[in-house]
């Protein structure tokens, strides 16, 4: 998996246009995208317990300007896939995926919600048993239940 | 025109009323919906993808393969489904390895994803579908003198090269629907700031900041509200703007719009029929300047 984003890191040159747009770096200096980068050049397993790895808010701006397509956002997806398989992940995202299969959904449907539909009078948005099993075998091929008993 | 309509999880879980100005709205125009009963989680770009990107990818394509058994095209709500959703589009429709990948996943849920069913967002339907001409002819109550401040969010416009919805450093389209309501889009600093959504669950304090940095250059300028296309911006701002007052004192009292609001607001319809009691921002002020 990693071999796959080893030559994209390897073609940044350091120009730092990736910090310059970044509204993240810009409120934390320890968040750099380019650092990112160039620690996972040196060793990738230095990032996984780093907790800045989880800053970025994938809002694209780094990619979009970088004037060597190094697509930072795609190569941190891939970076935090691998530390998420050595065992760090945020609480809230083991959530999300325990949400996700067990109801279909990122979020529960509350009763406020549920009051508000039924007074406009919307459908019922829950998905059905049957939709849910659906999710929860693609979520089983990809050995992610790992994270649902964890979180 | 007839959409798979695809809610995602945000509106119709944490904000149904911006579903219900929706719907009333497009009904005016006469488009038709038929809901996406077997549809999920889109699944969310950050964290499911960030987890592991194969089941991400897999989840989406049997959103996508719903939509193909429906044999319409989707509309998505939601800035983030729209990334998603398009990106697996994109991805599965341009590299044939990864699709057969994925539909050997999709096979134990006895569904495989064709590639038929097209993407589309709510902003593109109403530019692109139903088109700026039409929205004129149906503006009963033009907006005249409202400065309306547009935020396109993130996931709409990048990455550029799957989404081409627009220019990512220069957007005018969401500008251009304001204009057709008969408002005046305000410009303002650094259009294309993140509201910071992503970074809600995991790092809050620095997400309320994000939705900062850009409802400070709003205020600004000077515009009387914004308008929005996404509700995860809309929750940064709307809700946000007590957020921020908790953390920094400030207070902004800047009313935020989804789109559908506003074009119902300018086509006619209540208040009420377009769910405006729910706001936190109240947004009275601004529709009496209207009137
Ligand atoms: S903008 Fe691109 S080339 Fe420049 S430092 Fe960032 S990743 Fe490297
Ligand atoms: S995608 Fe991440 S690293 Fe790139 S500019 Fe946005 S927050 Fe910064």
């Amino acid at each position: 998996m990693l071999s796959e984003i080893a030559e994209k890191i390897q073609i940044c040159v350091a120009c730092g246009t990736c910090v310059g747009g970044c509204l993240v770096s810009r409120l934390d200096k320890r968040f750099r995208p380019m650092r990112i980068i160039h620690t996972a050049v040196v060793d990738v397993n230095r990032l996984i317990n780093e907790p800045s790895v989880w800053l970025c808010s994938y809002c694209y701006i780094c990619s979009e300007r970088c004037p060597k397509a190094v697509e930072f956002p795609d190569i941190l997806t891939r970076l935090r896939n691998y530390i998420a398989k050595h065992g760090n992940l945020p609480a809230a995202y083991k959530m999300l995926l325990a949400n996700i299969s067990k109801h279909g959904t990122a979020l529960e449907l509350d009763e406020f919600a549920l009051m508000e539909r039924e007074e406009y009078g919307l459908p019922d948005p829950s998905p059905s048993q049957e939709t849910i099993k659906e999710i929860k075998s693609i979520i089983n091929t990809s050995g992610l239940s790992v994270f649902i008993r964890e979180g | 025109m007839k959409y798979a309509l695809f809610l995602g999880c945000m509106i119709p879980l944490r904000l149904p009323n911006l579903e219900y100005a929706t719907r009333n709205v497009l009904a005016e125009f006469g488009v038709e919906l038929v809901d996406m009963r077997e549809a999920t989680c889109c699944p969310d770009p950050i964290g499911i993808r960030n987890m592991d990107y194969l089941t991400w990818l897999a989840i989406a394509a049997r959103n996508l393969a719903v939509a193909d058994e429906m044999g319409l095209d989707i509309l998505t709500l939601c800035n983030g489904c729209y990334e998603t959703l398009k990106t697996a589009y994109v991805t599965l429709t341009e590299d044939a390895e990864m699709r057969e990948k994925i539909n050997e996943i999709l096979a134990k849920a006895n569904r495989e994803f064709k590639g038929k069913a097209k993407v589309k967002h709510l902003l593109e339907v109403f530019y692109h579908d139903i088109g700026l001409q039409k929205i004129r002819e149906m503006v009963k109550r033009p907006l005249e003198g409202l400065k309306v401040a547009a935020h396109y969010g993130c996931h709409i416009l990048r990455p550029s090269e799957i989404l081409k919805f627009d220019d990512p450093e220069n957007p005018r389209k969401l500008d251009e629907l304001v204009e057709a309501l008969g408002a005046t889009p305000q410009q303002y600093e650094m259009k294309t700031l993140c509201c910071g959504a992503g970074l809600r669950n995991v790092m809050s304090e620095y997400s309320i900041r994000m939705a900062r940095e850009k409802l400070v250059r709003v205020k600004e300028a000077g515009a009387d509200c914004m308008v929005v296309a996404c509700p995860f911006c809309f929750i940064q701002y709307d809700m946000g703007q007590f957020e921020i007052r908790r953390l920094t004192k400030e207070r902004f009292d800047i009313p935020v719009f989804y789109f559908s609001e506003l074009l119902g607001y300018a086509i006619g319809l209540s208040p009420r029929e377009l769910g405006l009691g729910m706001h936190r921002v109240k947004v009275d002020r601004v529709l009496k300047k209207i009137r």
